[in-house]
């Protein structure tokens, strides 16, 4: 592909092309998020510039703190080892995070509008926003307070553009593997293994990314050739990303339904469990045939191979091996458990309607939520290579996830869940979020760390472990009178939720 | 059969539905008619249980349909497309609805079989998920799934709606057999009087939420109504 097939810079010299920019310009203005009184909006411009200007001063101070923890030894050299950990670490939080900003392709696609440039276009502008302007906060004021001043001008411009480089990777590869997720998660996974072999390969000493970090940026800084390599790759990400829009810039492609041929499917196994059985059956149907809750699991399940990371680099202390054992046995149940019953809001009215018993309902819920926690158990046990350790704690979590913390998942999702619209895309789309997301964190993270935390200081680490297992072992065994009480609460809230569901 | 005492709904102060007392005999088919805001669906929606009354009760077979969910065993209902799980398959979903009435795949699939007609060969063995059907075969197979598990109530809003003539027609003929055949007690909404009057008994309309008219259908019934209608 030559460069004039890029046509980038041909982008914004059409008309149309203007037009797309003012476009832009008013969907940010006008989006839902400034829908709120002018005080929030100043107060969050407030909190924007402030945390800028921190971020900004962290920059011009990071230089200080890096000689005061590494004395004598340059800290540009010392960041600069660092900084591909931070990319690998940023390509992990954008996949989770980052928008892909493409849905906006769809209402001039039967326009005369160029659609190549339309998509130069739309992936150009995916370059603006949070994640990719952050970094330059901190980045431009450490560049001219020690490159500029103790190496050279030029070599801090340099230094800039390798960032600029490493971030464009980063911003298109997300892109990409955000698009290609719910069409082939292979792909994903693929890229997901290789990093983890990368930094396997890093604990053992076998490569080291912080030396070749080192060796690129301090390059860099000195000669613009070390650019090249960066530059190269990240033009290739662009044109990967850009290949597969054009590709699959059609109508199409953007409704969730392709127009493939569906089987009906049974899952026959269930059919044991009569109405529970069948229940699930709709619901595992539910989050694999819808692109939001599918990202939500394939997410939570690549959150079981955090522990690769997590245990070589996190420590072994008994309150993170706790948290640990919550995101890796937990995370399906905190990820896709935070929307319960939002997820069904496109058909709540027919399940009230219809001969479905609410104890029934919950216990579907329950019985799918206990599958999850023993599945990545049972995967968790591979960790095991890191210490027999590990294996207790994660079971004695993965005992309370099952009898406390999802109780406490299905009681909080029956305050005011919000309509989700299941067939718009996920990712960045807060439809559905409301406060009870946030405060559902703070008794599921900290409950189990305090309970832990109460029998270690009385007693002992042993009694604290055990307490963990008695308590998920009595939730267990309260089953039924959770799932009355719960049954209750559902009944109670059933108008609420349900006129929740029609607005 | 169905019995509604008081039943009443205030948004506000605005009286969405306000009905002193309607008793409905079992194998009646019973049309309901009105205007957009007469109230029509949020009398079906505080009958079914889906929105809380601000007072009264409706009463199916001697069940407080607010009380206990005994009556969701031997009524089937059909609103609008929030009652369609829409990323299943006609037949996945009509298999759901039979388990919850504890029928086998096998007992649906014959029973569903009967409506091929009704299909028009639109529905059944189509590989599509429920949001991909147009919205008349949506309904097409809401109605259908509310006859799942033989109820002896049936309620249906605007069935009639977004649907071609002739199965407008095959409909009329199908909910006739359903009352000759098993008595089973109709509720209809329409905005179309020619149906309402052609497959009902007894009309009701509704204004602002009460009961202005409650006629059993005769002969003169469409000209009454298309006269109450145009004044």
């Amino acid at each position: 592909m030559s460069l004039t097939t890029l046509g980038l810079n041909l982008i914004y010299t059409t008309p149309e092309m203007i037009e797309l920019v003012k476009h832009s310009w008013k969907e940010f203005f006008r989006s839902s998020v400034w829908q709120k009184s002018a005080f929030v909006n100043f107060l969050m411009g407030l909190l924007f510039l402030y945390l800028a200007l921190n971020f900004a001063f962290l920059g011009y101070v990071a230089g200080d703190i890096l000689l005061k923890i590494f004395p004598g030894e340059s800290p540009i050299t010392n960041l600069n080892y660092g900084l591909l950990y931070y990319f690998l670490i940023d390509i992990f939080l954008r996949f989770y995070m980052q928008p892909i900003p493409v849905l906006s392709l769809i209402p001039y696609l039967h326009l005369p509008v160029n659609k190549k440039k339309m998509i130069h276009f739309t992936l150009v502008k995916s370059l603006a926003n949070v994640f990719n302007t952050s970094i330059f906060i901190m980045a431009i004021p450490f560049a001219i307070g020690w490159i500029a001043k103790y190496e050279s001008s030029s070599g801090a411009w340099f230094w800039i553009f390798a960032l600029f480089a490493f971030n464009g990777i980063n911003n298109f590869l997300s892109i990409y593997l955000k698009r290609v997720l719910a069409e082939k998660p292979q792909i994903v996974l693929g890229f997901g293994g290789l990093i983890a072999s990368l930094i396997a390969l890093d604990y053992f000493d076998i490569v080291k990314i912080g030396e070749f970090s080192r060796l690129l940026f301090d390059g860099a800084i000195y000669n613009a050739v070390w650019l090249l390599g960066p530059l190269a790759i990240m033009g290739l990400t662009y044109l990967i990303v850009y290949k597969f829009y054009a590709k699959n810039a059609y109508l199409e492609n953007f409704e969730d339904s392709k127009k493939k041929n569906i089987k009906s499917t049974n899952i026959s196994f269930l059919n044991r469990f009569e109405q529970i059985g069948k229940l699930i059956e709709v619901e595992l149907k539910l989050i694999w045939r819808n692109k939001r809750s599918k990202s939500v699991a394939i997410v939570s399940f690549l959150f079981v191979f955090y522990g690769f990371i997590l245990y070589p680099t996190g420590g072994q202390n008994a309150f993170s091996l706790i948290l640990f054992g919550l995101i890796i046995t937990g995370m399906f149940m905190l990820n896709y458990g935070q929307f319960l019953i939002s997820w069904e809001s496109g058909y709540f009215d027919g399940l009230l309607a219809r001969n479905v018993q609410l104890s029934d309902y919950i216990s579907a819920k329950f019985y799918l939520f206990t599958a999850s926690v023993v599945a990545a158990f049972i995967f968790s046990l591979i960790y095991a290579y890191f210490g027999w350790k590990i294996v207790l704690f994660n079971a004695a979590v993965a005992v309370f996830n099952i009898g406390v913390t999802s109780w406490i998942v299905l009681y909080t999702a029956t305050f005011n869940p919000k309509k989700i619209d299941l067939s718009k895309s996920s990712f960045m789309n807060y439809q559905g979020t409301g406060a009870q997301q946030f405060i559902l964190m703070i008794p599921v993270m900290g409950l189990p760390v305090f309970l832990y935390g109460l029998f270690y200081l009385i007693v002992g680490e042993t009694a604290g472990l055990i307490s963990l297992f008695v308590a998920g072992g009595i939730g267990i065994l309260l089953t039924k009178t959770f799932n009355k009480l719960l049954t209750e609460r559902l009944r109670e809230q059933r108008y609420k939720i349900a006129s929740n569901f029609r607005e | 059969m169905i019995s509604i005492n008081n039943l009443t709904k205030l948004y506000g102060d605005f009286s969405a539905l306000d009905i002193e007392s309607l008793n409905i005999e079992k194998g009646e088919s019973f049309g309901l008619v009105g205007n957009n805001g007469a109230g029509k669906t949020t009398m079906f929606r505080s009958m079914l249980d889906l929105i809380q009354p601000t007072s009264g009760t409706a009463t199916f077979k001697d069940v407080v349909t607010s009380n206990s969910e005994a009556w969701k065993n031997f009524t089937g209902s059909y609103l609008d497309e929030r009652f369609l799980i829409d990323f299943l398959t006609a037949e996945e979903y009509f298999h759901f609805i039979g388990k919850l009435h504890s029928l086998s795949a096998q007992q649906v699939d014959e029973f569903v079989g009967q409506f091929e007609g009704f299909f028009h060969n639109e529905i059944l063995g189509k590989s599509k998920y429920l949001r991909d059907f147009s919205k008349g075969n949506q309904k097409k197979i809401g109605i259908v799934a509310a006859l799942i598990g033989e109820p002896e109530i049936l309620i249906l809003d605007e069935p009639f709606a977004n649907l071609d003539p002739s199965t407008q027609i095959k409909l009329k003929a199908l909910l006739k057999k359903l009352k000759e055949e098993r008595e089973v007690t109709m509720l209809i909404s329409s905005h179309d009087l020619n149906h309402v009057a052609d497959v009902c008994e007894r009309i009701v309309v509704l204004e602002h939420g009460k009961i202005v008219h409650d006629i059993k259908t005769n002969e003169n019934t469409l000209k009454e109504l298309e006269t109450y209608f145009a004044g």
